[in-house]
């Protein structure tokens, strides 16, 4: 049993991370903002955490607590002209971010190492961090779905112009969860910052971001349980096809693809997992409990 | 893209040592996995081979990016790992368990410079390397600091980024500042451009280029062309390197597989060697802590590469030949 946990506490450790980037992702697409900051946020979190306690003994609580609030703030920054833009000019303008932390990331040498990145990290990350981390985060969103913000959230989703005559503030409430979604990726930099030993500009960078959108929508946006079994199947994926070698993208792809077509609101709306599609149909999105 | 060459190399080595009984009754298995040049998959497939396969020796990771968040693993789980295609500074570093027989640049460039100031009448260079790649800015810090010990001046650097195609505005820079000597850190594919169109340029035959280890590929050749011509670049080994020992290893790997091995797979080749070498002297394979230590102790090795010591930092320690491209391959330096 030690054995396996040794073998596989990478790939564990890997899901949670994920599906805390998921969450983060899922706070914007649930109020279609279809936004590719999350690259930007998770180096940005990464960077400050790792500067802060490699360069200035501050302990990893410290970092990665401060370095949440600099993608907070960054995000709120960043959120008030860019939440201006709609639909794919939202999308555009924050995977322009994503780019430009990556471009400075390179060149700012002294902080980031430049395109030589940072090595000998020290490994703070573990297991129970990470799981703690998951569980607040996932209880935040729950929190989050359960109040009125949830409630204007989900008209907001089907019809922002319906919900803003019903007095719903459409631009506090989407740069409020921009703000939260930074706050989420920028931790769960931190957390992949003292991961894995090493850090360089190009691990968060558009490849990232999109594996990030992927978890979501793969699981489902409606659904609270969405985020974490869309990241955990990315996650493991090519793991289980490691045996196809160079096919693994390939099929990996095409699976995703079948996933799209076939079940177009994520996995949780497989039949399996809850009640039937006629239903859910009719209600066009599904509305959770307590609304 | 650099890893299915030592993988069919190292294959084609656990073959040999196997039929050849070279190690008794031990048969060697290998285990291949492919990390998708992702960070995290190569840590997964790392905790799996030594705690789940509970493998004696790793030879990988194939990227320097990889190895600096997996090689930290195999080190505190004492299991050794042999690398043959990292040439960043500083991967042997990791730890008292990491070795390599890709040699690192600093170990191959200052070859090549002492080559061109022979041959040439050397002052002045210029520096062109891609800022946003691991290895090439590496590169570059080790071609700088050779410069500046052989008293060169740099007139000026110019950088590029992953993916450029187009280096008319850099190469025009450099051709106004005259430089006799252009250093470049860019991978076969970029050099191949930057040869092309620095030609084109008007710069003419007068001005040296010498490259990187990495740029060494015969996808060089199909991009540049005669503009090739006089390209100096450093290696552990070329195919054509005439020991008995390389031209069985070449003629076995094209029957095998149908074309030349590349430099990574002749030093994947001698890698999965030292490690049936280090076995064989301790003579079994359940102490990981003595097959490192007979890694470790590995002194003029006779491999497809030449001769391979291991220094006390765990870097090989081989004969760097300078190489030139002439009319499609490179040749020896004459």
């Amino acid at each position: 049993m030690n054995d396996l946990l040794a073998a596989y506490g990478n790939l564990i450790d890997m899901i949670f991370l994920n599906s805390i980037i998921a969450y983060s992702v899922w706070l914007t697409l649930s109020a279609n903002m279809f936004s590719m900051a999350t690259g930007g946020f998770l180096s940005l979190g990464a960077y400050t955490c790792v500067y802060l306690t490699m360069q200035h003994g501050l302990p990893f609580f410290a970092g990665a607590a401060a370095a949440a609030l600099a993608a907070t703030a960054v995000a709120l920054i960043l959120g008030l002209p860019l939440l201006r833009l709609r639909g794919d000019y939202f999308a555009l303008a924050t995977l322009a971010f994503t780019e430009v932390v990556r471009v400075v990331a390179l060149n700012w040498e002294s902080v980031t190492g430049g395109a030589l990145g940072i090595f000998n990290i020290p490994k703070y990350t573990d297991t129970a961090v990470l799981l703690i981390v998951f569980v607040l985060a996932v209880y935040f969103c729950w929190a989050l779905e359960h109040s009125p913000e949830g409630r204007a959230r989900r008209s907001m989703r089907r019809d922002e112009t319906p919900a803003a005559a019903m007095g719903v503030n459409i631009f506090t409430h989407k740069l409020a969860l921009f703000a939260a979604s930074g706050f989420l990726a920028g931790l769960a930099g931190a957390l992949a910052g003292h991961l894995n030993y090493f850090i360089g500009p190009n691990d968060f960078g558009l490849m990232r971001t999109i594996d990030a959108l992927a978890y979501p929508i793969l699981g489902g946006v409606n659904s609270l349980a969405g985020p974490a079994l869309g990241a955990a199947v990315f996650t493991i994926f090519p793991e289980f096809l490691r045996f196809s070698n160079q096919m693994r993208e390939i099929i990996l792809g095409a699976v995703f693809v079948l996933a799209v077509l076939l079940l177009p609101n994520g996995l949780t709306s497989f039949r399996g997992f809850r009640g039937s599609r006629r239903r859910e149909r009719r209600m066009g999105v599904r509305e959770k409990g307590g609304g | 893209m650099y890893g299915i060459e030592q993988k069919n190399a190292i294959e084609m080595a656990i073959d040999e040592i196997n039929e050849s009984r070279m190690l008794g009754d031990i048969r060697v298995v290998g285990i291949h996995m492919d990390d998708g040049a992702d960070k995290a998959q190569t840590v997964n497939i790392f905790q799996r081979l030594i705690n789940q396969d509970k493998v004696q020796v790793i030879l990988g990771a194939s990227l320097a990016t990889l190895s600096f968040a997996a090689d930290p693993i195999a080190q505190a789980a004492g299991v050794p790992v042999i690398a043959s295609s990292n040439t960043a500074a500083g991967i042997t570093d990791i730890g008292n368990y990491i070795f390599r027989t890709s040699p690192p640049e600093n170990i191959l460039f200052p070859g090549v410079l002492a080559y061109a100031e022979r041959k040439y009448n050397i002052k002045k260079a210029a520096q062109l390397y891609g800022i946003d790649d691991q290895l090439m800015k590496s590169a570059y810090l080790i071609h700088k600091e050779a410069l500046a010990g052989a008293g060169i001046e740099v007139l000026l650097s110019e950088t590029f980024n992953r993916g450029d195609v187009d280096f008319s505005a850099q190469l025009t820079k450099i051709k106004a500042a005259g430089p006799d000597v252009v250093v470049l850190g860019a991978l076969a594919e970029e050099s191949a451009n930057i040869l092309y169109q620095a030609r084109q340029l008007g710069i003419g035959d007068n001005v040296v280029f010498l490259g990187a280890n990495a740029a060494i590929s015969t996808k060089l050749f199909e991009l540049a062309g005669p503009a090739a011509n006089g390209f100096l670049v450093g290696a552990s080994w070329y195919a054509e390197y005439p020991s008995p020992k390389n031209q069985a290893f070449v003629a076995a790997y094209v029957k095998r597989y149908g074309h030349k091995p590349d430099v990574f797979g002749a030093q994947a080749y001698d890698a999965a060697y030292i490690v049936a070498e280090a076995v064989r002297r301790v003579g079994r394979t359940d102490d990981r802590k003595a097959i490192r230590d007979a890694i470790a102790a590995t002194r003029d090795f006779t491999g497809v590469i030449g001769k391979l010591s291991f220094s006390a930092t765990r870097e090989p320690i081989v004969t760097p030949k300078v190489l030139e491209a002439r009319g499609g391959s490179f040749v020896p330096a004459e």
